[in-house]
């Protein structure tokens, strides 16, 4: 390799260097249309001289100066790529939010709510039926079971069962079904307000960035 | 303590002192800006006749306008260009040298020119009018 070219593969090699160090687009293509650029313009009679490229070198300015001016430039669409990666990362991490801490409330809710429903029922048909609702232990062949009964069509417990509670179950379960009444709509609240501020935002397509068009 | 102290403000006098000073070079900055912010319609136009490579429409650039600020603004600004789109390149080999990589004015390039040029054409107009008070006054 002659003087002329090693000179200008010590100037690419710099400005390589910065592209890539800087990941500024698509850097490969860029140093290859140089690398034409300045050997066709140095290149006078059909001979390079490592005059005719020094001169051609300095026309371009430093490598560095070079590659800020690529990156300069660059930077309105790569702000643009930036921002549409910025707005898909920020979406995505949106609907793993909502999909982690919504689903998941939703779910206690709705359990809050059928636990709250039961207890209430279970109170509410006590002084109807006072000898099959309420929290009973069953003994079984083998162990023993609790049960809360609503006393809805289920008949007398088998022989041998316990109402644990007895008429305490009426104000036990009113106040159990208000509790959990109450977290329950704390829980769906927190919910809906998730899905709500989820719902409005997405629509937001610019992400509250302006940039180019 | 007081080192500090009178580093601090002998900063900030400092920058007080240079924001007070006339920008020296401030119209040569902006004659330069003005030129690079041109320089896009300019490639644009050139390229919708024909497609060139760089070097060309550097040569192109120098002898039907004063555009070019240096020989290093042309090709950072065909990558944004491609990047943006609004230009295609195709590399092409030479028969007297290295390949050369020419630039073609995409559709949305095209669209992009048209707008730009009525912008540039009621720019232009209403900056003629606006300055038809100084030139009077040259010419006087």
């Amino acid at each position: 390799m002659n003087e002329a070219k090693r000179r200008i593969e010590s100037y690419l090699s710099r400005l390589r260097k910065q592209l890539r160090k800087r990941s500024a687009g698509n850097w490969k293509e860029s140093v290859t249309e140089l690398r034409s650029h300045i050997v066709e313009r140095a290149t006078v009679g059909g001979e390079m001289t490592e005059a005719s490229v020094e001169g051609v070198l300095q026309c371009l300015g430093s490598p560095e100066e070079l590659a800020e001016q690529y990156l300069t430039d660059a930077l309105p669409w790569d702000s643009e790529a930036n921002s549409a990666r910025f707005r898909y990362t920020r979406q995505f991490s949106r609907w793993t939010r909502v999909i982690v801490t919504g689903v998941p409330v939703l779910l206690l809710a709705t359990i809050g709510y059928l636990l709250g429903g039961v207890f209430l029922i279970c109170a509410l048909s006590k002084p109807f039926h006072p000898y099959s609702a309420g929290l009973w232990r069953i003994p079984d062949l083998h162990d023993v079971t609790i049960s809360l009964r609503l006393g809805l069509g289920s008949g007398h417990p088998p022989a041998g069962s316990a109402d644990l509670l007895g008429w305490w179950i009426i104000p036990i379960g009113l106040l159990s079904c208000y509790v959990l009444l109450s977290i329950a709509t704390q829980l769906a609240l927190r919910s809906f307000r998730l899905f709500r501020g989820f719902h409005g935002s997405a629509g937001d397509h610019t992400g509250g960035l302006i940039y180019e068009g | 303590m007081d080192l500090q102290f009178a580093l601090f403000f002998a900063t900030l006098h400092y920058k007080v002192v240079a924001m007070s000073q006339p920008e020296s070079g401030a119209a040569d900055r902006w004659e330069v800006q003005l030129r690079k912010g041109c320089l896009e319609l300019a490639i644009l136009a050139i390229l919708q006749e024909k497609k060139l490579y760089g070097l060309e429409i550097l040569q192109r650039l120098q002898s039907d306008s004063d555009l070019i600020v240096s020989e290093g603004t042309i090709y950072p600004l065909l990558s944004r260009l491609s990047g943006l789109g609004l230009l295609r390149g195709e590399w092409k080999e030479s028969t007297v040298g290295p390949d050369r990589k020419y630039y073609v004015v995409t559709a949305a390039g095209m669209r992009r020119l048209n707008e730009m040029t009525a912008i540039w054409e009621q720019f232009s107009s209403s900056m003629t009018n606006l300055l038809q008070p100084c030139r009077n006054g040259r010419e006087r």
